[in-house]
Order: structure tokens, then sequence, then C-alpha cells
């Protein structure tokens, strides 16, 4: 009887020796990877030094825990090599993640088509408002010449308020000083705002009006004294010698000043960019904020500066040479 | 045809002219002479308008151009050409249109009307090949003939020449001179001012002399060259003769 129990529990035993040595004989350990990701992915491998012959993502096995491995990934050919990362192997799972920086050439190269189509708004609202300028200052300039002390004096206060005040006053003075007024004269109390589009072509075209008008008086100025009295002792009256004698010798010699206006406005109209337009300053400080790299976005608005303003420089220079030899 | 009484001018506390009196013909050519300063162009812009006498009265043809309430200026100056010193023609212009844009735009002459008159006034200056040329492109006579049509093209009663020939190289002036010459046989009325004493001996019919805003003198161009009775003109023409 004592034999038989004894039996059993040997058995029993056994039996749990061999069930749990089924389980614990072939032990399930678990596999130790590391799976490498890149952001822009694709990049090359480098582990110690060597590459591996495999791009990202990847994932890595047969690795032992406690390893150590120095982890370079490469982008060719407008990237920049990783930061060489050292990465211990925990057992089981490993992740990485590797940010591979742009070189600044790829960078400005990605930026580029925003900025350049900024770039186009800042030409639009420059060509608006010195067309509006020249509009505005050409009727100005007559009347700071005319005979007339009233239209004189209301074309002089206009030009030298203008020319004196600062451009960037001047927008505010618009975009958040006139909304108060209109608010007032509609009525409502309440201030209206105004779109920073109509702000910015406004603030500009007024601006550029009280230059051009000061380009068209020192043009006609210019004129020799004679021609007008030839033209009246014709029996032209001032108005006949103004249009057909004065004017067109003018107009011809106020082009390279004007074009030195267009210039000077290409430039101020960053200025915009304080109340909120969309133009190439204002597009590049949000990039900015964006990706924290100033220094290229800057580097690249100036260069887009440069590129619409050489043609432009070139251009007044050459006109300038060719009125100089004509006179 | 003109007639100046007591001209006065001033330019502010500059007393220019101090009353000019004379009477000039139908067809009469009289050359004002005088030193520089004499007030001998003063005395010409006023004639047509181009300044405002400060005193005294104008007449053309009878009728008070001084009157500024019943004269309409542009008329005026209109019948009354003026050549420059400095010819002053419309650079951006040919000669052709420095011609025709008064006849055009003052007279209303249709572009054809004021072609032919200003053909007939090319050939009349010799310059009918220089109808398409700019003025930079023509010599300083040419440019002076130029304006010579250009004022004729008005068909003016009378011309007034301010020095026409003095800003000349001395090989240009003869021919200015002889177109003003053919002019003067023409029985153009004109004044003169210049320096060619030539020319006022052998066209003028009578020459003033001008000092210091008065006539002192005046007279047939021998009885002045000849037989000087003033002090002063005796000395001027002394210096220039
Ligand atoms: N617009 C003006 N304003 C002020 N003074 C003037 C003006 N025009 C002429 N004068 C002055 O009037 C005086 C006479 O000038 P004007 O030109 O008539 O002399 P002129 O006899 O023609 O001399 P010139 O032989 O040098 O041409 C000069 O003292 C001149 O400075
Ligand atoms: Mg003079």
């Amino acid at each position: 009887m004592k034999l038989k129990v004894t039996l059993i529990l040997i058995t029993s035993l056994l039996l749990c020796l061999a069930v749990s040595g089924i389980v614990l004989g072939e032990p399930d350990v678990e596999k130790t990877t590391l799976t490498i990701t890149s952001d822009p992915s694709g990049a090359d491998i480098i582990i110690n030094g060597k590459e591996i012959g495999k791009q990202t993502p990847h994932t890595l096995e047969n690795l032992q825990p406690g390893q150590q491995l120095e982890l370079v990934l490469k982008k060719p050919p407008l990237f920049k090599k990783s930061v060489p990362k050292k990465v211990t192997i925990k057992p089981g799972k490993n992740d990485v993640f590797v940010a591979i920086p742009e070189t600044w050439y790829y960078y400005m190269w990605l930026y580029l088509p925003t900025l350049l189509k900024a770039a186009g708004m800042t030409l639009f609202l420059t060509i608006i408002a010195v067309f509006n300028g020249i509009i505005i200052g050409t009727l100005t300039g007559i009347a700071r010449v005319v005979h007339n002390k009233i239209l004189n004096t209301i074309a002089g206060i206009y030009v030298d308020f203008t020319r004196g005040t600062p451009l960037l006053v001047q927008i505010f003075m618009i975009h958040f000083g006139t909304p108060p007024i209109i608010g007032h004269l509609m009525g409502t109390g309440n201030p209206i705002p105004i779109n920073p589009f109509v702000s910015a072509l406004l603030a500009l075209s007024i601006n550029s009006g009280a230059y051009v008008a000061e380009i068209i008086r020192a043009g006609i100025q210019s004129i020799d004294i004679g021609q007008m009295e030839a033209a009246r002792s014709l029996g032209m009256t001032y108005r006949q010698a103004m249009r057909f004698v004065i004017l067109p010798q003018a107009l011809k010699r106020v082009i390279p000043p004007l074009g030195n206006e267009f210039i000077a406005m290409l430039k101020d109209s960053s200025l915009v960019s304080v109340i909120g337009m969309e133009e190439l300053v204002r597009r590049a400080q949000v990039i900015v904020t964006r990706t924290y790299r100033p220094t290229e976005t800057w580097i690249e608005v100036g260069l887009i500066f440069l590129i619409m303003t050489i043609p432009f420089t070139r251009l007044v220079a050459y006109l300038e040479r060719r009125l100089k030899t004509s006179d | 045809m003109i007639k100046v009484v007591n001209l006065h001018k001033r330019f502010r506390h500059l007393h220019v002219l101090k009353g000019i009196s004379t009477e000039i013909a139908q067809g009469e050519v009289v050359c004002i002479i005088g030193p520089s300063g004499s007030g001998k162009s003063t005395f010409l812009r006023c004639i047509n308008l181009l300044e405002k006498p400060s005193e005294g009265h104008i007449y053309i043809e009878n009728i008070d151009v001084t009157d500024h309430s019943r004269i309409n200026v542009n008329e005026v100056r209109a019948e009354v050409g003026m050549v420059f010193q400095r010819f002053n023609l419309f650079p951006h212009l040919t000669a052709l249109e420095n011609i025709t844009i008064a006849p055009i735009k003052v007279r209303g002459l249709s572009a054809e009307e004021a072609h032919d008159r200003a053909f007939k006034l090319l050939d009349r200056v010799g310059l009918r090949h220089k109808a398409d040329a700019y003025p930079e492109q023509l010599s300083g006579g040419q440019q002076q003939r130029i304006a010579i049509a250009r004022a004729l093209a008005m068909k003016p009663k009378a011309l007034l020449f301010d020095e026409p020939t003095s800003a000349l190289d001395p090989e240009m002036i003869q021919e200015v001179l002889d177109v003003m010459k053919d002019l003067a046989l023409e029985g153009m009325t004109m004044i003169v001012v210049t320096h060619e004493m030539g020319f006022a001996r052998e066209v003028a019919k009578r020459v003033l002399f001008m000092d210091e805003g008065h006539i002192l003198e005046e007279g047939s161009p021998q009885a002045i060259f000849n037989n000087p009775q003033n002090e002063r003109t005796k000395q001027f023409l002394s210096k220039i003769l």
C-alpha cells in the first residue's frame, strides 16, 4: 500500500517533470530586433562605420541584447549625414528614429517655390502701387508747377506729409487708424476692419504717388525755360505748351528716376508684412517660425529680392546712359 | 503798326524799362543796339507779352494789348513772332513738326495745310532736305533758320529777333542774316536786337540805341553809326566797331 502511494507520487512527479520538460525544453525566448526609421526615409544605413546595403525603414534581426551599435544614416546627395547615434540593444524589440537634416541648399530648394510665389505677390503689389503712383504723381507733380496757389498748396501738403513720415507709420495709419473712422462714418460705432491687401495697396500707392510727384516736378522744371517761352510766343496756351512741348520732354527724362522709384518700392513694399499681408517677407517669417532656420531663409529672401531688382537697376543705368548721349 | 507809349517794366525793385516810347511802321525794320543789361530783351519780350508791362501801353494795329480786360494774350502772341538767341527749337520734334505744331494746335490748320505751308517755308530758308531731322542733328545756323520758319508759319504781323546770331559760330551767321534780309525785302515788319552792324546798316530803316532802360538815341543807320550825337552812344559804338 505504502509502495503504491509512493509509485503514484513518483509517476505524477515524473509526469509533471515531463510536462514541464516539454515547455521548458524548448524555452520560448523573445527575438531581439532593431527597427530603424528616418525622416526622410530611404536613407542608407551605416552601422559601426560599415554600409549594410539597406535603406530605411529596415528591421535588423538576431541581435544580442546588450550589444552596442553606432548608427549613421546617409541620404545622398542633397542631405547631410545624420548625427551618429549610439544604440544599446535591449532584449526584445528596439526602435530608433533618426531625423536626417537637409543641407542648406536642399532646404533653400525645398522652400523656393513657396517663396517665389510670395515674391510674385511682392512684384504684383509693387507694379500696381507704382502704376497708381504714376497716375497720382503725374497729376500732383503738375499741380505743383501750375500757376495756381490752391493746387500748389494742396499738392505740396500731400507730398510733404507723405515724404516726411515713415511708410510704416502710413501703413499703420491706414490699416489700424482708419477702421474706427469708417465705422464712425457708417454709424456702427464699431471699427470696420480693412483687408490687409487693400490697406497695403492704398498705403503703397499713396506713398509712391508723392515720390513720383517730386520726380515729375523735377522733370518739368529741368526743361529749359526757353521751351515754354518759345511755345507761348507761338500763341500756345499754358495748357497746350505743357501738353505738346514740356511734358513730352519731361516724361522722357523722368523714365530713369521712375525706374529707381520702382526698385525702391519693390524693397519698401516688404513693410506691409507687418499688417499680415502675405508677401515675400511675411511668408519667410512664417516659414522661419516653423523650421527654425532663419539663416538660410533670409539669405534666400535676400537673393530673390536681388534677382528681382538687378534687371531694373541695369535697365535704369542703360536708360540713363542713353539719355545722357541724346542730350 | 506797333506803337509803344511810355512803357515801364519793373522786376520787384529793379526798374528795367523807364518809359520807352516809339512807333514802328508796317514793313519797317528796326534794329536795337545797346550795352548788356540795358533792357533790350525785356523790351522785345514786353511787345509780345512774354513779360507783363508794369506801366504804359503797347498798341498793335491800334489795339491796346496791355488792356487785359479786352485782350487774349495768346492771340496777341500768335500775331507777333519771336526768334530767340538760343533758337529754342523743340528737341523732341523734327524740323517739320517744329514748324507745323503751332499752326495745327493754335490756328487749327489741318495737318495737310500745315505741311504745305511748312514746306514752302523750308524752301524759303533752304532746308527742305532737313524736314525730318531733329534739332540736335542740325547746325546752329540751320536751327536758327528752322526757328525763323517756325515763327513765320503763324503768319505773324511782325517778327521780333533777340540777338539771333549771337550764339552762332561766325561761319553760320551769314546764312541766318541772309534769310532775315530776304524777309525784310518782302516787307516783313521786324524788330531786331543785334550787334551785327553790317546787317543794321544794310537792312535797318532805323536804329534805336538803348541804355539803362531808355531809348537814348534813334535815327537812320548812317546817322547813328557815322554821326552819333549822344555821349553814351559814341562810347558804346567805339567799343564794338
Ligand atoms: N525775369 C527777370 N527777373 C528779374 N530781373 C530780370 C528779369 N529779366 C531781366 N532782368 C534784369 O533786367 C535787366 C535787363 O535785362 P535784359 O535781358 O532786358 O537786358 P539786355 O539788354 O537784353 O542785355 P543782354 O545784351 O545781355 O541780352 C538786367 O539787369 C536783368 O538782370
Ligand atoms: Mg538780351
